[in-house]
């Protein structure tokens, strides 16, 4: 890895955790309704830099953003963890086979996200199947929504990025 | 750039994959609590077979060998019963634990609601 | 630091951290209960478990170990090892279980140290009585049978492990301590299908092992005599320890303004008059089940220096519906 990607990925992880902190910031009618735009940033990197890139700002974000929130090693940190790691895995599979766009991989990392995150309670804290059982679909409906905005967010940041690096290149 | 533009950037496999998400989890929200058990359950066992597993949602009346069981609002209790100490229908009314009637040998138990914490685990 | 090894770390870092808090935080586990009706009583399992299946597993393997037992001591069954035993008294000894040895061996040992007012024997006595049908012997009926109801007479042979009563007539109950055997018997089998904690209750006898998920004593209730099936005299905080309660209100009748019930004073056939209830606390249920009964069967006297110089923990209601604790059981006791 080049010192100029490492500025960039660390400017990512920051963007991450910039926009998990303003995420929290969003009032939302469920409790456990979140939106996920740090994966935006994960999507981004993930389609620019690759697995490794994508996991270690994710991991950055995650470590940071406990100790901002003071939830490190808490309950809402493995959850992120699990969700983090089994999203990255998830979507870089997906990019794998090369027939979705942003929207699908955005898609799948929030459907694997939430898989995680509901494996890891259902292992680690609450052992309750039925709560678990009737609460999966709701949550996962919640988060294909979710998916999409972030989906179409990645798509327009990345669209973007292009006309800009054309700009770039036409100015040259 | 407008939101049509936006999808316009989407493959056949990203639509694909949306639809069949919103399909599966939306029909998975309606159609996964009808297929599991409710609440508390209200098991009626008669010489340690289970006869009865009602969900203690639905009011029902319903007879057991010589007991009349009730199902209300929630609750359980014994109505009427032909034994001669009537033990089981003095318990009145139980939203956990079990009513049990040894003459006519039937143990009637409500699952899936916890017993109070204050309450005694056995009793001699 | 490369991104592979990164990579790697973390995935180790996370198994490391999922494992130890499965571990430690999973300390969620649940009580599971089911309570079948055996033994001519309500047997009630609990267990506190982790696992729904594991926990299921073992009560089902308990209840049927407790179907064996009630095969080999039912008084009634024609089938049982009690039943041969009877059938051949002042015959010839039978071979029995090894569960049936055990257990009349240690009632006999209980009978002994009760100076007799805990009696295997009593059968005889028993049988006179239907407290169903609330008829009552004569008193000739009662003295004829007096003699019959030495356990003295109930002759061991540890060879074949065979059983004989020597005279033609005499009966062998285990009725006043097979429920307390049973519970032992039970809470060591799911203890040794690894269930850390819970209450094997045969009837009303109870052993205790462990404590409730949240860490605090099993709490079992001493039903009040004379208030109805759910009142209780007092709460008893248990952790590992096993307790019986005989009362005179378990099997009953009432004629002419006299109480019939089923403990019986050895000594007279009739039923014992110094107490309404006896409840005894000792880290065998064999131990409790058995005096509860002979302690019951005691004069009032003889109970308190029986339970003063065997320093037992024990609960009693005299017949005036005065009460009784042992110092020892104090601090376990809540008073209602």
């Amino acid at each position: 890895m080049q010192q100029r990607d490492k500025y960039r990925l660390a400017l990512l992880a920051a963007c991450a955790i910039a926009l998990h902190g303003f995420e929290r910031l969003i009032p939302t009618p469920i409790p456990w309704l979140r939106f996920g735009f740090a994966n935006i940033i994960t999507l981004i990197t993930l389609i620019l830099y690759g697995f490794n890139a994508a996991l270690t700002i994710t991991l950055i974000r995650i470590l940071i953003g406990s100790m901002l929130t003071g939830t490190f090693l808490g309950p809402p940190f493995i959850m992120s963890l699990v969700g983090g790691i089994f999203s990255i895995a998830a979507m870089w599979a997906a990019s794998r086979v090369r027939v979705f766009g942003p929207l699908g991989l955005s898609l799948t990392g929030a459907l694997f996200h939430n898989l995680g995150q509901i494996l890891a309670v259902y292992a680690v804290f609450i052992q309750n199947l039925r709560s678990v059982m009737i609460l999966t679909p709701v949550i996962l409906f919640i988060g294909t929504l979710t998916g999409v905005l972030n989906g179409l967010a990645v798509i327009f940041t990345m669209e973007h990025l292009k006309k800009m690096s054309d700009n770039v290149q036409n100015s040259q | 750039m407008r939101i049509a533009e936006l999808i316009g950037c989407t493959t056949l496999c990203d639509r694909l994959l949306l639809v069949l998400l919103l399909v599966i989890t939306g029909a998975s929200i309606v159609f996964v609590p009808l297929y599991l058990p409710h609440g508390g359950q209200v098991r009626i066992e008669v010489r340690n077979k289970l006869l009865y597993k009602l969900p203690i949602s639905e009011d029902k009346t319903i007879p057991v060998v010589g007991l009349t069981v009730e199902i209300k609002g929630g609750k359980v209790r014994v109505v009427d019963a032909d034994c001669p100490g009537k033990i089981c229908v003095k318990q009145g009314w139980i939203d956990s634990g079990a009513i049990i009637c040894l003459p006519n040998r039937v143990v009637i138990t409500v699952e899936g609601t916890p017993a109070p914490p204050k309450g005694v685990d056995a009793t001699t | 630091m490369k991104p592979k090894l990164l990579t790697a770390a973390a995935i180790v870092f996370i198994i490391a951290l999922v494992f130890v808090f499965k571990s430690t935080v999973s300390g969620t586990p649940h009580v599971y209960k089911k309570s079948e009706i055996m033994m001519d009583t309500v047997i009630t399992l609990t267990v506190v478990s982790n696992s729904q299946k594991k926990a299921d597993e073992a009560i089902g393997a308990a209840f049927n170990n407790l179907r064996r037992f009630e095969r080999n001591w039912s008084f009634f069954d024609a089938g049982s090892d009690v039943s041969a035993i009877n059938k051949n008294a002042g015959v010839r000894p039978v071979k029995v279980s090894d569960d049936t040895f055990d257990l009349t061996k240690k009632a006999v040992e209980k009978a002994k140290w009760t100076g007799g007012a805990f009696n295997p024997a009593i059968g005889p006595a028993m049988v006179l009585w239907d407290f169903k049908n609330k008829k009552r012997p004569t008193d000739s009926q009662l003295k004829e049978v007096l003699q019959l109801l030495d356990y003295t007479q109930i002759v061991f042979n540890d060879n074949d492990s065979s059983i004989m009563l020597k005279d033609k007539g005499m009966l062998l109950d285990l009725g006043g301590i097979a429920k307390g055997y049973a519970a032992d018997k039970t809470a060591e089998l799911l203890k040794k299908a690894g269930m850390k904690a819970g209450i094997a209750s045969i009837g009303g006898d109870i052993s205790a092992w462990g404590t409730r998920p949240d860490g605090s004593p099993w709490r079992v209730g001493i039903r009040a005599p004379r208030g109805a099936p759910d009142d209780l005299a007092g709460v008893l905080s248990l952790k590992d320890l096993a307790v019986s309660t005989g009362g005179d209100y378990e099997r009953f009748f009432i004629e002419d303004g006299i109480r019939y019930h089923h403990i019986l004073n050895p000594a007279t056939g009739y039923p014992a008059r110094d107490f309404q209830s006896v409840t005894v606390v000792n880290p065998e249920g064999v131990v409790t089940d058995a005096l509860d009964t002979g302690i019951f069967a005691m004069d009032r006297e003889k109970a308190l220096r029986f339970i003063k110089t065997n320093n037992l923990m024990a609960y009693l209601v005299f017949a005036d519906g005065s009460t009784f604790t042992s110092e020892n059981l104090r601090e376990l006791l809540e008073n209602r």
